[in-house]
């Protein structure tokens, strides 16, 4: 490999965690792969997290979703190493409770508790939630040059990077206890206890829910006590971890109106959290070839009529793409300083499906265009 | 004219977007809200989102949980959960003054965000509300700009998953009238948006089959967007750098052909009375949105 390091690379051979965020459809678990593998071939232990799994991109690095971190066996022959972890909801959430509860036997409780089974399947919070709780197990216990984390698709991922915060809100609110104290008198004196430990509220609560869903999640709460507790302290730790200087964010998007709007959406968030940004990928851009062919085309001009719907369309996209990318650096440089670059990729012409596929990306993202060079 | 089973999804009282990310949800919704005006109804397109996806569509400040009419005859919402949450328990369930002794005090507020699937549950009330039994605006369409298709997915399993739940009293049995209402088909119709591209076809017949199986509202049509024109098969000759863009062309033409045969057959082995219809590409649309351009562009959909 040449000595001269390209934007990505320097980035990532500077950093010790990566959190790339973006909207759905821009490419971002994408990005997040093939930073991994960039990152390995610069002779790091890289740990790959994705919150967002696509089978697609699990399959083609022979990763099986789970909870835990495999090694990832590369074909290619390069210095580093990759680990990598497509998160599955429940197992996470199953492994955590395993971890915080006071013994087993809670532990299998939580476990049947039906109100634990909807929420450790159906809800998306958790899921990145525990991706947090994952991340510190990553940090902890060490191992790793770079951790790169793939956040949930959609424009408020910025939210999951909060939860720590919304937990502790919980506990420290007295929720916890407002609602356990009720309950662990009911456990012992009978259900009739709660109204009166409870007061009105309960009663209130429980008049449109029904007694049954109270007790539900009562239970649930009391089990749930030393998880809570034991999830609330691994959030401080990825708090403090994600505001130490080695941390960076890299926004992914796309030359869509929507998916620059949530760009912008995040610039803001991550400027209101501190959260330093340190490179703006723009996915999906027209070929560069295709880009110079168009520039030659004015409908004015003397180009077959017949022609005109195709090539107006390619015109208007990349007049387009080529403001909302000038629109987005502008607003990046306004919140995280002049330092910061656009990288432009061309749309990929054929399906990322394989290891190859994966490197080619990834070395497209090295070559990657940055806005304003010509 | 509006292509048939495009009428037929206007003609019901409460239509869901859905569609893998990205792909124009938010302009179909738009575009079919324009063409609802058009016939005569009395239109109200809601989002759920934080980031407001349709103020910029029409140029509007940013919508919140307040009807605001941005278009004649075409109101707007974005839904929250914790203002749907309090619209649920006092205008469905009518209990005000529960709300206001209990609902309000911050405890509370902590504990219901604990409670499984309450989000989704007040929502689809409060669609539920605006189709049945808002007397107030009478609305004759409601189409909703909906969630990505996971999440869709979700919220349709949302009012069975609450059945299951062990909650009974009131909470069960508006739980049971909103399915009830989700399943009626002549009222419902859900439009599934996707795009002739090998991935997210195979994402929309994945998302297709499950919803059939699973979902109380069924699918009423597949809107495949951005289809390119036609390639002309002769034209006069190009000056050489522009044949690349010619190129170009008959590559996502070709391309998207494939993926439209492939749509037609997964469709068809999972519904085949399922119509199919297609968009073109437009390359961009202006912001604000002009009525008559996304009339024009949704009424140019053809039958696949």
């Amino acid at each position: 490999m040449s000595e001269h390091l390209s934007e990505i690379e320097v980035i990532l051979k500077k950093s010790r965690v990566i959190v790339t965020v973006g909207s759905g459809g821009v490419g971002k678990t994408t990005s997040s792969i093939a930073m991994a593998l960039i990152g390995a071939r610069l002779g790091k232990k890289v740990g790959l997290l994705s919150i967002d799994p696509a089978k697609r991109l699990a399959d083609a690095l022979g990763i099986k979703l789970g909870s835990e971190l495999r090694r990832v066996e590369l074909k290619a022959n390069i210095k580093g190493t990759l680990d990598a972890a497509m998160l599955d909801q429940k197992a996470v959430f199953d492994q955590m409770v395993t971890r915080f509860a006071p013994n087993p036997q809670v532990a299998q409780k939580i476990f049947q508790n039906s109100i634990y089974k909807e929420v450790s399947t159906n809800l998306g919070g958790p899921l990145e939630y525990m991706a947090l709780a994952k991340l510190e197990t990553m940090l902890r216990t060490g191992g790793y040059d770079l951790i790169i984390i793939d956040t949930p698709p959609d424009s408020h991922a910025l939210d999951f990077l909060a939860r720590p915060n919304i937990l502790a809100g919980f506990v420290e609110t007295g929720v916890m206890s407002w609602m356990i104290k009720p309950f662990h008198i009911a456990q012992k004196l009978g259900a009739g206890a709660i109204f009166k430990a409870g007061g009105k509220i309960m009663g209130g609560i429980s008049s449109i829910t029904g007694m049954k869903m109270l007790k539900l999640l009562a239970e649930f709460l009391v089990m749930m006590e030393d998880v809570i507790i034991g999830f609330n302290r691994v959030g401080r730790d990825v708090s403090i971890a994600l505001k130490a200087d080695s941390t960076g964010f890299v926004l992914v998007s796309a030359p869509y109106n929507n998916a620059v709007r949530s760009a912008q959406h995040l610039l803001k968030e991550l400027k209101a959290n501190n959260y330093p940004l340190l490179a703006l990928i723009m996915n999906r851009n027209l070929p560069f070839d295709l880009q110079r062919s168009i520039r030659g085309y004015s409908k004015t001009g003397a180009v077959d009529p017949l022609l005109t719907p195709g090539f107006d369309i390619i015109a208007s996209r990349q007049q387009y793409a080529a403001s909302l990318a000038e629109q987005l650096l502008v607003k990046a440089r306004e919140s995280a300083g002049k330092g910061v670059h656009l990288l432009l990729l061309e749309e990929q012409g054929q399906m990322i499906h394989s290891e190859e596929t994966l490197w080619s990306f990834a070395d497209a993202l090295c070559k990657a265009r940055t806005f304003g060079d010509e | 004219m509006l292509q048939e089973s495009l009428s037929e999804l206007l003609s019901k009282k409460l239509v869901f977007v859905t569609g893998k990310g990205g792909i124009g949800k938010s302009l179909v919704s738009s575009a079919l809200a324009f063409e609802a005006r058009k016939l005569g109804k009395k239109v109200c397109l809601v989002e759920s989102s934080a980031n407001d996806q349709l103020a910029p569509l029409f140029g509007s400040a940013p919508i919140g949980h307040q009807l605001r009419e941005l278009s004649p005859g075409i109101f707007v919402i974005n839904l929250n959960a914790q203002d749907n949450f309090k619209d649920f328990v006092i205008k469905h369930l009518g209990f005000a003054k529960l709300f206001e002794k209990v609902f309000t005090k911050p405890i509370v507020r902590s504990f219901i965000q604990m409670l499984p699937g309450i989000a989704e549950l007040t929502l689809l009330g409060r669609l539920f509300y605006f189709v049945e039994l808002d007397s107030e605006n009478k609305f004759d369409i409601v189409i909703v700009d909906s969630f990505a298709s996971g999440h869709f997915y979700s919220l349709m399993r949302t009012p069975d998953a609450v059945m299951q739940s062990g909650m009974s009293g009131p909470v069960i049995e508006e739980t049971t009238r909103v399915r009830n209402f989700l399943n009626d088909r002549s009222k419902v119709g859900v439009a599934l948006v996707t795009v002739p591209e090998e991935l997210i076809i195979s994402e929309a017949l994945d998302f297709s089959q499950r919803l059939a199986k699973d979902s109380p509202a069924t699918l009423t049509t597949i809107i495949a967007n951005r289809l390119w024109p036609e390639v002309p098969g002769s034209s006069r000759p190009l000056d050489g750098s522009l044949e690349a863009s010619r190129a170009y062309w008959i590559s996502q033409r070709k391309s998207q052909s494939e993926n439209l045969v492939r749509l037609k057959d997964g469709i068809f082995a999972i519904n085949p009375k399922l119509p199919i219809v297609v968009l073109e590409e437009c390359g961009a649309f202006e912001e604000p949105l002009a009525a008559q351009t996304m009339q024009d562009w949704i009424e140019g959909a053809k039958k696949l």
